[in-house]
């Protein structure tokens, strides 16, 4: 059987997802990106060939996605995240739909027609404001753990507001919260709604509304809070973290499926698949 | 409770990063010093700083006669015997250090600040930065996981490096991103972790009013010296180091407690 | 990417100007005035004045990537980050005594005797000229304009043209001679005529495919802002089009094998401009037009009516305009260069030339059926701007539009 990887390289976390002939995904693997990203990328490849137990040889083609994309040497061919991530959506739910990606420093809303095509993206502004790094924060300022974030905000009993937009100023905010003895799950809540008010007001949310990327795969609650703002059920698709990886992967199995005799296509990652 | 016969005084600076103790004896001379990391848990932290700088002075609480309190979690303290401006503090520490006017940078976790101190101590006008330069501390820490060393060892790397790689950003958070991008680039983790330290140095000369003589205070002054080097080359202004900058406060605190 | 041979006239056409302007600074062989962009500059070069033209000093800083060296200085004289960045990067240079005229033999910035705006494209400009005009006790006269037109009305170019006319004599005290109407009519005629050839020269990029793109635009536009009225910008303006002209007969394409066609609305990314351009090039993407280098064609001007033409052409500018009339004009730009999509410039410290704040991208998609991608950045601060964003970005814009084509027409 033929399989197909992606990978993406994001600015905290790599991803790599492998899949089959069925388009289903047979192993994932997450690992920190750190300054080099040609090495996390190969790490990240060779950990989920080895949770799906397969020989690297058994691979027809590996593309790239994410903000290191191209430093992804092996890779024959890239596709944006902002591609990758409708994509994979794509491939789970009907459009017309809306994919909201929050990651690390980017977030993302893209725009999906009936067709299953990209309408139209918005990424964040210059600013932290809106990302992943937001929480990166807020936990520093919490004492705890951003992997330790969800469950506190679970413990939860108290609407607070976090009234800055800024990061910087949320992270005060949240000080002179703690300083006036606000309890830490009730802060924790808080910032998730604020990151969320944040990412809504990016872009009309229309269609089905699809949330992927680590940040809603991590913190379920951001997801009930999206649910709660939004007024509507939020779709998290299988493996939302590794989304951007399988849809790469995708991409490369349909560019090895293309019609015999158009397969000589460059293999430059940059250049569009147009062999006419 | 603070004994009316004691001669030393304590100061206590409970910061965004940060809270710093500090004793001094009857002549005003250090005693004692402790810092811990705030991590939000002002009270906490702020009676551990106190305890462990009357322990490094070999006191006890009772040997104190006043207790000052200031920074971001002053109010925090409950021992304080009265509480003051984290500007107001610093100028008292500088001044009582070096004993002459100068415009003091003070460089804390959160808020950067331009203050002007007059020949008797005074403290004159002070500036802060636009909202989207604050948090130069938190986007050291960052810079320093980025290039995957400990925050303290960010001055080593900045140390050896042969240029600055440019990673301003509008917003201090977003920095980041660029230090990312210059890694990828190819740029050293030498040069990125300088690059890192002039991007504050440069929000720091925005802020204006560095009429010499210039020194620096707060715990970016005390931690990544390589800041200071770059407000020194960007302004051609030499900027020298408050004794112990990152106590400055707490000094001023204690100083200013004795005489309330 | 080739080069167009006209460069070399280009180069040598701006340093005789740059150089006359030092001549005339340094050596007092003529007066010299410092004029906003698209202000009455047909006015001060009849009078026989020099006249500089600070945004474009304040481009070559930020294509030199000077600019966030130098604006903290202005930051610290109270000039926000949250205002123009050729404000704060022009200011910050002079403080720091530095400047790219250096090059062309000037000690810096030519002192003004008198300066000149005109508000129809920003309150800015008047700040940034009472600065210096404070700093060299110099007068600083101008045009105080209405803004966002839905129509350009009869009342307001009588408005604007009897302010033109009133500084007049505080013009003639400064230049010491007094206005000659056939010098001025003669100037009008002039800065027409380099107005249509500018525009001809733009007009060639509606040929598939394009012999230049916005970025070589961007680069050539010199003389048609600092030289309108003089001869010298006519004769090179005769070159450039003879070149275009010729490439758009052989077929020649300023972006090998052009697979799209795009259209910028806003401010260049000065010190960007070279990577945007290898980006757009990698992916076989011409930025084929843009409003900003249409800004500098005059149609209104007319040497039978001086005054009164150069206060309408002041007033015909996009940027003076209210949203109804841009989206008329983008749309007129989309159906003549054939574009496949529009890209909207947000520039952080310049509000009046992003056309994005009040919902225009969103209703020209409405409106064209076109894709449109709004990037995040500034004129001159880097600090705005995020090159794996705006990669990530253009790329992510490209592909949309590449998937959008139907199969066959590559």
């Amino acid at each position: 059987m033929r399989h197909w990887a992606g990978v993406d390289v994001g600015s905290w976390n790599t991803k790599a997802a492998v899949i089959d002939e069925a388009r289903q995904v047979v192993g994932t693997a997450v690992v920190r990106s750190g300054a080099d990203l040609k090495g996390a990328s190969e790490r990240a490849l060779r950990e989920a060939l080895v949770a799906a137990a397969l020989d690297p040889t058994r691979l027809v083609q590996v593309w790239a996605t994410g903000f290191g994309r191209r430093s992804v040497s092996f890779a024959q061919g890239s596709r944006t995240e902002l591609d990758c991530h409708a994509r994979g959506v794509a491939a789970y739910v009907a459009g017309p739909l809306t994919v909201i990606d929050l990651g690390g420093q980017d977030s993302k809303v893209i725009r999906v027609g009936a067709d299953g095509r990209r309408l139209a993206h918005r990424m964040n502004r210059k600013c932290a404001a809106g990302t992943g790094s937001f929480l990166e924060e807020i936990a520093l300022r919490l004492g705890t753990d951003v992997s330790k974030l969800d469950a506190l905000a679970g413990t939860a009993s108290e609407d607070l507001e976090l009234g800055s937009f800024c990061t910087v100023f949320a992270g005060t905010e949240l000080l002179s919260l703690i300083r006036v003895g606000k309890r830490p799950g009730d802060l924790a809540r808080a910032a998730y709604r604020s990151l969320i008010k944040r990412v809504i007001e990016m872009d009309v949310l229309q269609g089905t509304i699809v949330a992927t990327g680590g940040v809603f795969g991590h913190h379920a609650t951001m997801v009930r809070l999206l649910e709660g703002q939004l007024g509507r059920t939020v779709i998290v698709p299988p493996h939302p973290q590794e989304m951007g990886a399988f849809g790469a992967a995708l991409a490369a199995q349909e560019s090895s499926l293309i019609p015999a005799g158009k397969e000589a296509s460059p293999p430059a990652a940059r250049q569009d698949e147009d062999d006419e | 409770m603070p004994a009316t016969e004691a001669l030393a005084v304590a100061g206590i600076d409970v910061g965004t990063e940060y809270v710093k103790a500090i004793v001094l004896d009857g002549d005003g001379r250090i005693a004692g010093r402790a810092a811990v990391a705030t991590r939000g848990y002002f009270e906490d932290r702020a009676w551990e700083a106190l305890h462990s700088s009357l322990e490094d002075a070999r006191m006890a609480e009772a040997d104190l006669r006043a207790l000052g309190a200031t920074g971001f979690g002053s109010g925090r303290v409950a021992q304080a015997t009265a509480r003051f401006s984290e500007v107001a503090c610093h100028a008292t520490g500088a001044f009582h250090h070096l004993g002459h006017a100068m415009t003091l940078v003070v460089l804390g976790g959160h808020d950067p600040q331009v203050v002007s101190v007059g020949p008797d101590g005074s403290l004159r006008a002070s500036r802060g930065a636009r909202s989207c330069a604050m948090g130069l501390g938190s986007f050291l820490m960052y810079a320093a996981r980025h290039l995957d060393v400990h925050p303290t060892r960010l001055e080593e790397l900045a140390a050896a490096a042969s240029t600055a790689a440019p990673v301003s950003s509008y917003c201090s958070v977003f920095g980041s991103t660029a230090i990312l991008e210059r890694l990828r680039e190819g740029a050293t983790r030498e040069d990125v972790a300088m690059g890192s330290m002039w991007s504050v140095a440069e929000r720091v000369v925005e802020i204006g009013g560095l009429e010499p003589p210039v020194v620096a205070a707060g715990g970016v002054a005390e931690f990544f010296p390589g800041v200071l080097r770059g407000l020194q080359a960007l302004t051609h202004v030499e900027v020298r180091t408050a004794p112990e900058p990152m106590f400055t406060a707490a000094v001023g605190a204690a100083l200013q407690a004795r005489r309330s | 990417m080739t080069q167009l041979a006209s460069s070399a006239a280009l180069k040598a056409t701006m340093a005789r100007y740059f150089q006359a302007l030092g001549d005339a600074a340094e050596r007092k062989t003529a007066p010299v005035a410092w004029c906003t962009s698209v202000g009455p500059a047909e006015l001060l070069r009849a009078l026989g004045f020099q006249v500089f033209f600070p945004e474009n000093h304040a481009a070559m800083l930020g294509a030199a990537r000077q600019a966030n060296r130098v604006m903290p200085l202005a930051h610290a004289m109270g000039y926000s980050q949250d205002i123009c960045s050729y404000l704060t990067t022009d200011i910050g240079a002079f403080r720091l005594d530095e400047s790219p005229l250096a090059s062309y033999g000037l000690r810096g910035v030519p002192r003004a005797d008198i300066l000149v705006f005109n508000t129809n494209q920003c309150r800015d400009v008047r700040d940034w000229f009472e600065y210096y005009g404070r700093h060299w006790q110099a007068p600083v006269v101008g045009i105080r304009s209405p803004r966002y037109l839905d129509e350009v009305r009869e009342d307001d170019v009588d408005g604007v043209a009897r302010q033109i006319e009133a500084i007049i004599p505080p013009l003639e005290a400064v230049a010491g001679r007094r206005l000659d109407a056939a010098a001025l009519a003669e100037t009008v005629r002039l800065s027409r005529r380099l107005s249509d050839l500018w525009g001809a020269c733009l007009d060639t990029a509606a040929h598939r495919p394009a012999p230049l793109t916005f970025f070589d635009s961007t680069i050539h536009m010199g003389p048609a802002v600092v030289l309108r009225g003089a001869v010298e910008a006519c004769t090179y303006y005769e070159l450039l089009l003879a070149e275009l002209e010729q490439r758009t007969l052989a077929g020649q394409a300023a972006i090998p094998d052009e697979a799209l066609r795009v259209y910028w609305d806003g401010m260049p990314i000065w010190g960007r401009l070279r990577a945007l351009s290898e980006l757009f090039a990698e992916f076989r993407t011409n930025v084929v037009a843009s409003t900003y280098c249409n800004s500098w064609v005059f149609s209104a001007l007319d040497p039978d009516d001086p005054v009164h033409s150069m206060a309408r052409s002041s007033l015909e500018l996009f940027i003076v305009r209210s949203e109804q009339p841009k989206e008329e004009y983008l749309e007129r730009m989309v159906q003549r260069y054939q574009v496949d999509g529009l890209i909207f410039h947000d520039c952080r410290t310049c509000p009046n030339n992003s056309n994005t704040r009040y919902g225009m991208p969103q209703r020209m998609t409405e409106r064209l059926g076109l894709p449109t991608l709004v990037l995040d950045g500034d004129v001159n601060d880097l600090r705005c701007f995020s090159d794996e964003q705006a990669r990530t970005n253009v790329e992510g814009f490209v592909e949309l539009l590449t998937d959008r084509r139907p199969a066959g027409t590559r």
